[in-house]
This record gives C-alpha cells, sequence and structure tokens, in this order.
C-alpha cells in the first residue's frame, strides 16, 4: 500500500523554528515526527511525499532518515502558501491507480495502534475514512483543532475548525479512495482550496466515513508547546501497566529519569542491554575483591538501568523481538554474575573452599529452578486454570496487581535483597536466603497450575495438525 | 468459570501482528515438516537403561568400586539419554507440559554437573579450575535452553493475550522445531564425557562450554536472519 504525506507547509506557526528546519523533522523524544509516522505504517510500502517550502532540503533530509525503510516519491508544488487540497491534489498522478492509500499530515504524530485501528475496515469503493478522536476535552489545543460533527451510519456530517457543533476531533489521518482527487478539485473548482473543503465535498455525497480511534495518541505539532505535550503523552504511552515493588516505587523513578534524558542522543537500547552487562560485571567484580559497599550500589544501579532499555525501545520505537530476547539473555547472565560476586564476596570476608563452592552451587541451582519454573508457565500454550483453585496466593497478587504492581520475588526484588545484603556484610546469608525465598515462590507459583489445561483455542491447534 | 493465568510477561513494545506470523512462517518453512504423532516416540523409553547404567556406576563409584571419571561420564551420558524422551514429549505436547519435570530435569542438567566438579575438588583433590570449568559447563547448559525459552519469553504481552490462536501456532511451532532444539543437552554432557573418559578432564569441559555456547549463539544468529529476512 502507498501513503501520502503533505509537508509543503512552511510550518509559519512555530515560533523559534529556525528557517533550515522543518516541522516534520523536529525531534520528539530523540525521533522525528516523520520517522515515527513512518513507524506507525509497517504495512506501507511506498510513501509520497509532497514538498513546497525548502523542498529540496526537505526531499534531501527525507531520503537520508527514511530511504533505507521505504521506497520515497516527491511530488513538488510551487504553490505551497496555498491551500492543503491542492497539495493532496498535486499527488493525483502518483496515487490514481491506487486502489486504496493512506494520507498523513506531515506534522500529526500518530502511534502504530490507531493506524491499525483505522486499517482493521477499509473504506468500500468510492468512499473514504477519517480516523476520528471523540475525546474532545483530551486534546491538547482544542481552538486549533479541525472539529468534526459525526452523524450515523458511521458517516461524517460536517468538518471544520469553526464549527460550533461538534462531537468529535479531526486525527489528520485518512484511509482514501481516488474518488478524493475528485472531489478536491470540486471544492477548488468551486474555491476551496483546503483538505476540508475537499472533505466537505464527500460528506454532501455521504461518502465521508469515520473510525473511532478515541484512546489512542496523535498529536498536532504546531508549536514548541505541542512538542512538549507531545514528549508527555509519548512518555505516558510507555509506562508500564505493572511492575515488580522495587521498580514501581524507586527504580523506575530513576531509570525515568535517565532515559527521558538519553533518548535524544544516538543511543540505542541493545547498547544498553550490553552497557548494563559490564555494568553488573563491574558490580560483581567489586565484590568479590572485597568493596562490598560499592558493589552493592554498583548491582542497584545495574537493576535501575535494566529498566532503560525497554524504556528507549518504547520511547523511540526501537523495539524489536531480537532486542527483548537479548535482554532476557543478559538479565540471566546477569544474574549469574552476582550471584558470584556475592559468593566470592563471602569468600574474601573468610569462608572455605568447601563452604564457597556448595553456596556458589546452591545458589545457581536455585536460580536456574526458579527461572525455569517461572518461564515455564509461560511456554506452554495459553493455560486456563479453574478459578476457584487459584487460593490466597492469587488474591495477593491480585491486590498488587490492582495497584500497577507485580507481587513476588520478581527480578527488582531479588536484585534489592542481594545488593542490601551485600553492603551489611553478610553475603552468605543473603545468599541462602534467597535460595530458601526462590525455592519457596516458584513451589507456590506451580501449586498454582497444578490442574491447568491448555486453552481450547491450543487444544483445537493441535488437533488440527493432528498431534 | 475460568481465568487466563498471568505472568511475567514481555515489556517490549508490542510488535505487530506481522512480526509475530513472521517467526511462525520462518518456523513452518525452515523447520517444520509436520507434527510428529505420540506413535512416533515409541521405542525412545529403552534409553531410560542408560539412565539406570549412569545411576548404577554412579552407585559403585560412591562404595568404592569405579574410579571417579568413568562413573561421572557414565552418569552424565545417561542422564541425558534418559531424559531425552521427556524433552521430546514435553517439546511436542507443549501445553499441559508437567512444570515440576521441566523444573526437575533443567535445574538436575546443572545439578548433576556441579555436583561431579563438587565431588571432583573436594573428595578427588582434583584442582578449583575443574569446578571454575563445571560452572561454565552448567550455565551454558542452560543458557542453550534458556536462549529458546527467550524466544517466546520476548513475545509481547499485547500479542500472547489479544492473538491467541497465533500464539498457539507459535508456541508450537516453537517447541516442536528441530531447528532450535538440537541436540543442546547431548553436545555438553557427551563433550564433558569425553573429556573424562580420554583422561583430559579439563580440555573436554573446556570443549563443551565452547561448542555450547557457540552452538546457541549460530543457531539464533540464523533464527533472527530468517526472522529479518524479506
Amino acid at each position: 500500500m502507498k501513503a501520502l504525506i503533505i509537508a509543503a507547509g512552511k510550518g509559519s506557526r512555530f515560533n523559534g523554528l529556525s528557517s533550515k528546519e522543518h516541522k516534520a523533522l523536529l525531534e520528539v523524544c530523540g525521533r522525528t515526527v516523520v520517522e515515527r509516522i513512518l513507524d506507525a505504517l509497517p504495512q506501507v510500502d511506498e510513501l509520497v511525499v509532497v514538498t513546497g517550502y525548502r523542498a529540496e532540503r526537505l526531499e534531501r533530509d527525507l531520503q537520508d532518515l527514511l530511504a533505507r525503510r521505504v521506497r520515497l516519491s516527491f511530488v513538488r508544488i510551487r504553490d505551497w502558501d496555498r491551500g492543503n487540497g491542492l497539495s493532496v491534489l498535486a499527488a493525483r498522478q502518483a496515487l490514481e491507480a491506487e486502489e486504496r492509500f493512506l494520507l498523513l499530515m506531515s506534522d500529526h504524530l500518530v502511534e502504530p495502534a490507531l493506524i491499525r485501528r483505522l486499517c482493521l475496515d477499509p473504506p468500500g469503493p468510492g468512499e473514504c475514512l477519517l480516523a476520528v478522536d471523540r475525546d474532545v476535552e483530551g486534546v491538547f489545543d482544542l481552538e486549533d483543532a479541525t472539529k468534526v460533527l459525526l452523524g450515523d451510519e458511521r458517516r461524517i456530517e460536517a468538518i471544520g475548525k469553526d464549527l460550533t457543533e461538534y462531537n468529535a476531533l479531526d486525527t489528520g489521518v485518512f484511509y482514501c479512495t481516488p474518488v478524493l482527487f475528485d472531489a478536491l478539485e470540486e471544492a477548488a473548482a468551486a474555491g476551496g482550496e483546503s483538505l476540508s473543503h475537499g472533505i466537505r465535498v464527500l460528506c454532501g455525497r455521504r461518502a465521508m466515513g469515520y473510525r473511532d480511534v478515541s484512546g489512542c495518541l496523535w498529536q498536532d505539532i504546531d508549536s514548541p508547546e505541542c512538542v512538549a505535550e507531545a514528549e508527555k503523552r509519548l512518555w505516558n504511552r510507555v509506562q508500564k501497566p505493572r511492575d515488580g515493588v522495587v521498580s514501581r516505587l524507586f527504580n523506575r523513578k530513576v531509570s525515568g529519569w535517565i532515559t527521558r534524558r538519553i533518548c535524544r542522543l544516538p543511543v540505542k537500547p541493545d547498547q544498553v542491554t550490553v552497557f548494563n552487562v559490564l555494568l553488573a560485571g563491574l558490580a560483581a567484580w567489586l565484590m568479590a575483591t572485597g568493596h562490598l559497599l560499592s558493589g552493592a550500589v554498583a548491582a542497584q544501579l545495574y537493576s535501575i538501568v535494566d529498566g532503560v532499555d525497554g524504556e528507549l525501545a518504547r520511547l523511540k520505537n526501537m523495539g524489536s523481538w531480537a532486542g527483548g530476547w537479548l535482554d532476557n539473555i543478559c538479565d540471566r547472565l546477569c544474574d549469574w554474575m552476582l550471584i558470584i560476586g556475592a559468593a566470592c564476596a563471602a569468600r574474601f570476608l573468610g569462608a572455605g573452599d568447601t563452604f564457597f563452592w556448595v553456596l556458589l552451587t546452591a545458589a545457581l541451582v536455585s536460580n536456574l529452578a526458579y527461572w525455569t519454573a517461572m518461564d515455564s508457565l509461560l511456554v506452554s500454550g495459553v493455560l486456563r486454570a479453574p478459578a476457584g483453585e487459584r487460593g490466597d496466593l492469587a488474591e495477593l497478587e491480585a491486590w498488587f496487581y490492582q495497584r500497577g504492581m507485580v507481587f513476588g520475588l520478581t527480578h527488582d526484588c531479588y536484585i534489592l535483597i542481594l545488593a542490601v545484603g551485600v553492603a551489611s556484610g553478610f553475603p552468605a546469608y543473603t545468599l541462602w536466603l534467597l535460595i530458601a525465598l526462590e525455592t519457596l515462590w516458584w513451589t507456590a507459583k506451580l501449586s498454582q497450575v497444578r490442574n491447568a489445561e491448555p486453552s481450547a483455542i491450543y487444544v483445537d491447534y493441535l488437533a488440527g495438525k493432528n498431534v | 468459570m475460568s481465568i487466563t493465568l498471568p505472568g511475567k510477561m514481555s515489556d517490549q513494545p508490542a510488535a505487530g501482528t506481522s512480526e509475530l506470523r513472521s517467526l511462525t512462517d520462518v518456523l513452518e518453512r525452515v523447520n517444520f515438516a509436520g507434527a510428529r504423532s505420540r506413535r512416533s516416540f515409541a521405542g525412545q523409553g529403552t534409553t531410560g537403561l542408560l539412565g539406570v547404567l549412569g545411576l548404577a556406576s554412579a552407585a559403585l563409584y560412591a562404595v568404592g568400586y569405579m574410579p571417579a571419571e568413568p562413573a561421572a561420564a557414565l552418569l552424565l551420558v545417561g542422564w541425558v539419554a534418559a531424559t531425552r524422551l521427556h524433552v521430546s514429549t514435553s517439546r511436542v505436547f507443549a501445553a499441559g507440559t508437567n512444570h515440576l519435570g521441566t523444573v526437575a530435569l533443567r535445574t538436575l542438567d546443572a545439578a548433576i554437573l556441579l555436583g561431579v566438579g563438587l565431588v571432583f575438588i573436594l573428595r578427588e583433590g582434583w584442582p578449583q579450575t575443574v569446578m571454575v570449568w563445571a560452572v561454565a559447563d552448567a550455565l551454558t547448559g542452560y543458557l542453550s535452553y534458556y536462549s529458546q525459552v527467550a524466544v517466546l519469553k520476548s513475545v509481547p504481552a499485547g500479542m500472547r493475550t489479544g492473538e491467541p490462536g497465533t500464539m498457539a501456532a507459535v508456541d508450537h511451532l516453537f517447541l516442536s522445531s528441530p531447528l532450535l532444539w538440537g541436540p543442546d543437552r547431548e553436545l555438553v554432557a557427551g563433550l564433558c564425557a569425553v573429556g573424562l573418559l580420554t583422561g583430559l578432564p579439563e580440555w573436554g569441559l573446556a570443549a563443551a562450554v565452547f561448542a555450547g555456547n557457540l552452538n546457541w549463539i549460530l543457531k539464533f544468529r540464523r533464527l533472527w536472519r530468517e526472522v529479518n529476512r524479506k
């Protein structure tokens, strides 16, 4: 599918924008608006961009930014200071043969979920769709927003910035068929040069539908205040709904502070992951060489930075499956380094060889058992268990869940206990305590699922494969 | 009334359905030549005899009738051989797996290697470097397993709960995939055993660490290349 982005305007309302800059190239949390738009369009294989103001430079910058990810073509217009409907009309030749295409504004930040929701139900022949947001009160700059009056049968009745009666807002994302060009021509012939004029023509023909994308993130980037608001909303968006208790109450506050600062640097999440392995290695080395307090501080710092890679990946749309995989592997490597460091600290404090090796063996075996048990719950199809058999533990878990926390010996709690124990000068007792807690926790979790069965979907799948 | 069990799920940004499907396609294309039936495993129970042999050799060593090296080698090989059936069946019939069995298997894999190391340094008086290699071997073996688990663990939570149909396919294809689940345990245990039997225990343990890690790293390099291939 093709997508059309109109980027011909000057952005004159944006105070402080230098003559060389373009709104599409503004960075929001370390990623340009146009990159974020492309992040939201995984199904698009060609991007048609209409340029006008400082077209040559913009086209060169867009080539540098996007050409590796998508096929780019440009339509340059001279009358860039006229209505944006003429910009869309200029791309007619490039898009007329398409059955459907997406139309976006170069200064509208959108998230992938919005596009996914819009594309779930494509427009019929001779129809266009607009993604609308019914949360009118939630918009940042209502005065400047384009208002929409929604009618019955998912049709738009009216659209415009000056509407007095409206019940939704225009997000600036359209799912179109070439009928849009006829409507724009008709509007232009009558003196209406904006996109809204063309949409009104379609409204008059009852050919302008809408899809409700309320709850999805979108933001018009019209001013520095809009950028700040967009960054705030993006940050709220990437927060995990649930975390371990230590993470929720402490780690995330510090890791968030770090993430919001390094997101503007050319740092990739995988690099943070690798850095964190080095940090855990340093913590282990400090513990092993008797620097217990600094080792413990480094271990807790590792636990904090452990949240940064995920936050950065979510904030900059740089997450990947392979990245998540690497993060998981590195977590285990770091755990083992810290366990070895703590056991060496016990040896440094006078434990004999036999005690050291037995302690290390027990701590490692216990850690492996814990993670095998916890992860085997995930790698076993979509399990369903009778609700009545969950017991008190599940009620306790639910209580924490409702408060955005995960109850139990989560990774953040494990590292904090280890760090506090080592800093207090009791590494061996701490490891024994952790062995006991791990064993208690995984046996309790497995007892929760002793009567669990695979979901019907999984059973059907196996039956279909004749397994 | 029933509930979907929660778990510690990935905090990665939601991959698109297309990414999930592309993994399914890769697994279909590269690995999956039709699901095996339960009958495919008939007869594999006889490997359990090797397990008995391993246990017997450990007992003979304990009462002083067998030297340490061959006893340890037989214990390692016997354990891996005897438990192959459990690994195979739990992979193919993924859901409804006996979780406790999986925990016991993976934990004992490491515990036996570490236990052998402990016996060698504490009872046989071998240098402590043997135990260092044994620790590295135990963690290598676990990492081979965990690197596979981590793929499914990295599936974003929203995808796992929102796309149960596709997830069922991914779970199953993944767990029954010969590409991913090669002879990892056999490689580590086998090389350790060869080292012990040939009188070069440290070389054998070291070779197991290098080969075991190289094995899973190369395997996943191939998998991620396949997933990213357009």
